[in-house]
């Protein structure tokens, strides 16, 4: 009977996550697992509030769901109690989800501590980020996932091509604006520091030039050159975390796949995959090649969107 | 063919949705109405009917209460005032008890079953014809004076003789018992 | 199940929509209570009525019992006035009648009847008899006839049929 209901009833379905510095939100409204609108938006904290906020009024079955990307979380591949005891994880602590013969677990203290925070987004569904590869693995064989974002990155390897064998989560340390500007230097071992110096450079070359001339043009270029001024610092304040964030990254991926081949199993693996979300550097993606000696498969994921595709399924069990 | 329904504009004013309150008030009156039509009205009809006739009922009742009270108590006055005669009416004329009580007046001889029948369809009459001696009429006369106290009904009638003999008379008369059904 | 929680209750009705749902209900719970308090009533009404009905029926019964044993009493009551009248009448007759009688006649046998009067006595002279006891005896009764009979002491016996006839 409720399967009937269900057949006529709107359902509107909000995913969102944070990303560098505003929520990325998409809103989509389903009926009988047909999409009836679909859109995307970009809002900051209380945008975001008054967004669900008006969600609701205007649909009652309004679905809000997002991802959490807390350390203390892993998947296993089994089910049962004793293989947790044998890997060393705690079971008092730790929440644990059974898919079939897998499970993904979270850490209580983590999930209560999100979950408020996220209580003003009236979350219904929190997943893991480990959905989001384990909904887009290819079955291979000794296969090594990877997803990148702005703020974490994940590490799965399934030795069978099903079940997860191993898992690791690593998050990016947020630094404030100011403390990249004043840093003298970075690392010289990484070739695009030079590059940013010499913009630096030559900023302060047009700013001199700009005191001496006069004409309405020369203003509308001095306007232009500022705006650009401000961009270009964003850019390098960017640049400069993206940078950091790729240094981490391929850090944490040898250690993760040291850590596989010590303590988990003897096969070496065959393939890597590697998706993200927004955009890669190919420069990104060739380091990281050349440190794990493996082809890279790299694919873009629309999180958004797999977010709301999860949450359809959890409503409609 | 799937109907397409004009979608109705959502007006909203102060934060109310204006449309969908003036639908459920209208709603609510629609209710209201019918439900004071068939279940309040009727109700309150049938109320007031049968209390109306409830207090025409009670007055009545009460008034024959009255009437019954009344009756009661004319005939528990009337029955205490004529006791003695509903008693007497009730006994059987005993002739040896007639004797002794006549004994202060006459010597009865005689008293001989004559007659007995049906006096005004509820009363049994029996009479019978009494042969006595005495000296004087006047025990004559205290004993018809003194017979209205004597535990029977009786009406002393014609024939009455009186015959001299040696001294006494003979009196002969006809005594009529009455008695109930 | 994929996700870590569990969704927040989501109901079907906005709240003014269910304000409006309670009210509505709450009226109509209210109306329909008060009918079926006067229904109720109506009811206990109409069951006191039937009451009284039957009421009514038993007391008529009773009252027209009760009349029935006054009237009873009232003819006994009849009765026994009759007979007394009737008796005290018939002693005043008799008293009268035999007061009637003048010293000097001796009665020796007296037979009084409803509507005759038959005197057999003895009389010193006819005179005696004809002045003194066939006057009122005369004026009493319709006819009187006296037979005389000579006794032998001078004396007469004599036979009086007095009859009183229905006047028509």
């Amino acid at each position: 009977m409720f399967r009937l209901i269900q057949h006529f009833i709107k359902e509107t379905l909000i995913s969102f996550y944070f990303e560098k510095d505003s929520y990325k939100v998409q809103k989509r409204v389903v009926k009988h697992g047909n999409i009836l609108s679909q859109e995307e938006f970009s809002f900051n904290e209380d945008e975001l509030k008054n967004f669900i906020n008006s969600c609701y009024i205007e649909n009652t079955q309004t679905y809000v769901s997002t991802i959490i990307d807390t350390f203390n979380q892993g998947c296993v591949d089994s089910c049962t109690h004793s293989k947790y005891k044998a890997l060393g994880i705690n079971l008092d602590n730790i929440k644990i989800l059974c898919l079939k013969d897998y499970s993904i677990f979270i850490g209580l203290y983590e999930l209560n501590n999100f979950q408020k925070e996220m209580k003003k987004f009236k979350v219904d569904y929190i997943f893991s980020p480990y959905l989001m590869i384990d909904m887009n693995k290819k079955q291979t064989p000794n296969s090594l996932y990877m997803f990148y974002s702005d703020s974490f990155m994940i590490i799965v390897i399934y030795e069978d091509g099903y079940k997860p064998k191993y898992s690791n989560i690593y998050q990016f340390k947020l630094e404030e604006e100011n403390e990249i500007e004043e840093e003298d230097s970075i690392d010289d071992e990484i070739g695009e520091i030079d590059d940013i110096d010499d913009l630096v450079e030559d900023i302060d070359e047009i700013e001199s030039l700009d005191d001496t001339l006069e004409d309405s043009l020369d203003d509308s270029i001095e306007e232009s050159l500022e705006d650009m001024d401000d961009l270009e610092s964003e850019n390098i304040q960017e640049d400069i975390t993206d940078v950091k964030n790729e240094i981490e990254s391929i850090e944490f991926i040898k250690n993760s796949i040291k850590d596989y081949y010590e303590n988990y199993s003897d096969n070496f693996l065959e393939n890597a995959y590697l998706f993200y979300h927004d955009k890669i550097s190919n420069k990104f993606v060739e380091s990281i090649e050349n440190e794990i000696i493996l082809d890279i498969t790299d694919e873009k994921l629309d999180i958004l969107s797999i977010i709301n595709d999860l949450a359809l399924k959890e409503i409609n069990v | 063919m799937k109907l397409k329904i004009p979608k109705i504009p959502k007006i909203e004013m102060f934060g109310i949705d204006i449309i969908k309150n003036m639908l459920f008030f209208t709603l609510f009156v629609v209710v209201f109405l019918i439900l004071l039509g068939i279940l309040v009205a009727p109700s309150i009809k049938m109320f007031k009917l049968q209390k109306r006739e409830y207090y025409i009922t009670k007055r009545q009742a009460d008034k024959i209460e009255t009437h019954l009270e009344d009756k009661t108590y004319e005939y528990q006055k009337l029955y205490k005032e004529n006791r003695k005669v509903i008693f007497a009416l009730k006994r059987e004329f005993d002739k040896d008890n007639f004797k002794m009580f006549t004994k202060k007046y006459m010597d009865i001889l005689s008293i001989k079953d004559k007659n007995i029948s049906v006096y005004n369809k509820n009363f049994i009459k029996k009479t019978y014809i009494v042969s006595a001696k005495l000296n004087t009429p006047t025990d004559f006369y205290q004993f018809v004076d003194m017979s209205k106290n004597y535990k029977n009904i009786l009406k002393i009638y014609f024939p009455i003789v009186f015959k001299a003999k040696n001294g006494d008379i003979k009196l002969i008369y006809k005594l009529e018992h009455f008695k109930v059904k | 199940m994929y996700s870590f929680t569990r969704a927040n209750k989501k109901s079907f009705f906005a709240e003014d929509t269910k304000l409006w749902l309670i009210f509505i209900s709450a009226v109509s719970a209210l109306m329909i209570l008060f009918a079926s308090f006067l229904f109720i009533e109506a009811l206990f009404y109409k069951s006191d009525i039937k009451e009284l009905k039957t009421q009514i029926i038993d007391n008529n019964k009773k009252i027209e019992d009760f009349t029935k044993k006054i009237d009873f009493i009232k003819q006994e009551k009849q009765l026994y006035t009759k007979i007394s009248v009737n008796n005290e009448l018939l002693k005043d007759g008799v008293k009268n009648l035999l007061d009637l009688i003048p010293d000097p006649i001796t009665l020796t046998n007296i037979k009084i009847e409803k509507k005759s009067l038959y005197i057999y006595g003895v009389t010193p002279t006819k005179e005696v008899y004809n002045v003194l006891l066939l006057p009122p005896l005369k004026s009493i009764f319709t006819t009187t006839t006296t037979h005389f009979y000579q006794m032998e002491n001078g004396w007469y016996r004599f036979e009086s049929v007095n009859i009183l006839k229905e006047e028509q």
